[in-house]
């Protein structure tokens, strides 16, 4: 199944290349098909939904990428484009983690479930909306500024659930709400970040390419606190 | 002054304030592990005054507990403002 998921990234990286023409978007639909079968094959292989390691989650948030430019093609954006780009991303990120195929007990717990299942709905909103960001600050187009907002409240409003489901999770299997680590000071971080952008949008304080340019920057704060903090500024006593 | 409390802009510079503070929080907690070590097993003041002496390292809680704090006040004021809130308080006076 392996060489499966090297083929998906293979078939993503060239759709990518093909960009805007009907070629790329058969190639597009052929990728994103491997893809749903390469999470069905995880879900079954592990018994649950794949959303229990960083290699899972972003493999699932990727997908839903992928079906999310499907609806944004036919509804909104004409011209694919950059949107072939988020499936690529995830898929190539996932390509550096390490696959988990066992869970802790503690794990094992809906309100884990569904604090993993809301992050990687986040993920998949949060960077859409920075894509999206892209494509105005390319084309100028006021439409993509207002879906750029509109689908980061979205991101935003699932990243929050999912801080709370993950707080309620964490304070039933090791007692305490929260943690004084690098890990849970970077999240908090994301979680004011979209704030800032979302209320300065709000009231017009951020308007235009800067609004855009602050929501596309989100990407680089939210990947950064998900994959970059243990690695770059350490976070021991944090187990996920 | 009311108004500087109520203000959004105002909400706006706290959350930057915040995020400062706490990417200085997430560079100080890995670089001083023997000092915060016990931080996650004893509530927040007592270990706040059991490591005075190290205020250098710590000062950065003291200002998120004080941000955190404005922006609840902030939250407290724009609701009391908000005209759902004040009907009601109304109807019940």
């Amino acid at each position: 199944m392996s060489h499966l998921f090297i083929l998906l990234f293979i078939i993503s990286l060239y759709a990518l290349s093909l960009s805007d023409d009907r070629k790329g978007y058969r190639v597009f639909l052929i990728a994103l098909f491997l893809h749903l079968l390469y999470v069905l094959y995880r879900t079954f292989h592990l018994g649950h939904p794949p959303i229990t390691d960083k290699f899972d989650i972003l493999l699932s948030a990727g997908l839903l990428t992928g079906l999310y430019q499907l609806y944004l093609k036919r509804r909104w954006i004409r011209e694919a484009g950059y949107l072939y780009l988020l499936p690529v991303l995830f898929v190539f990120l996932a390509l550096f983690q390490e696959r988990i195929d066992t869970i802790s007990s503690s794990m094992n717990s809906s309100w884990f479930y569904l604090h993993a299942g809301l992050l990687v709905i986040a993920l998949s909103l949060l960077t859409t909306g920075s894509v999206i960001g892209l494509l105005y600050l390319k084309n100028s187009e006021h439409t993509f500024e207002l879906l750029q907002y509109r689908i980061t409240l979205a991101g935003w409003l699932f990243f929050s659930l999912s801080i709370i489901a993950g707080s309620i999770w964490f304070f039933l299997a090791q007692g305490v709400y929260w943690l004084w680590t690098a890990k849970e000071l970077w999240l908090t971080i994301t979680w004011f970040y979209y704030s800032l952008y979302l209320h300065g949008r709000y009231v017009n304080f951020l308007k235009g390419e800067r609004a855009a340019e602050i929501g596309v920057a989100g990407v680089f704060v939210l990947f950064f606190s998900y994959l970059g903090v243990t690695p770059i500024l350490g976070s021991p006593w944090t187990q996920f | 002054m009311l108004r500087l409390l109520k203000s959004i802009k105002t909400a706006l510079v706290i959350l930057f304030l915040s995020i400062t503070v706490f990417v200085a929080g997430s560079i100080y907690i890995p670089r001083n592990l023997s000092l915060f070590s016990d931080i996650n097993d004893i509530p927040l003041f007592r270990w706040l005054s059991l490591n005075y002496s190290s205020i250098g390292k710590t000062f950065w809680i003291y200002l998120a507990i004080f941000l955190m704090a404005n922006s609840l006040r902030d939250f407290n004021n724009w609701l009391s403002e908000y005209p759902f809130i004040t009907k009601l308080i109304k109807r019940s006076t």
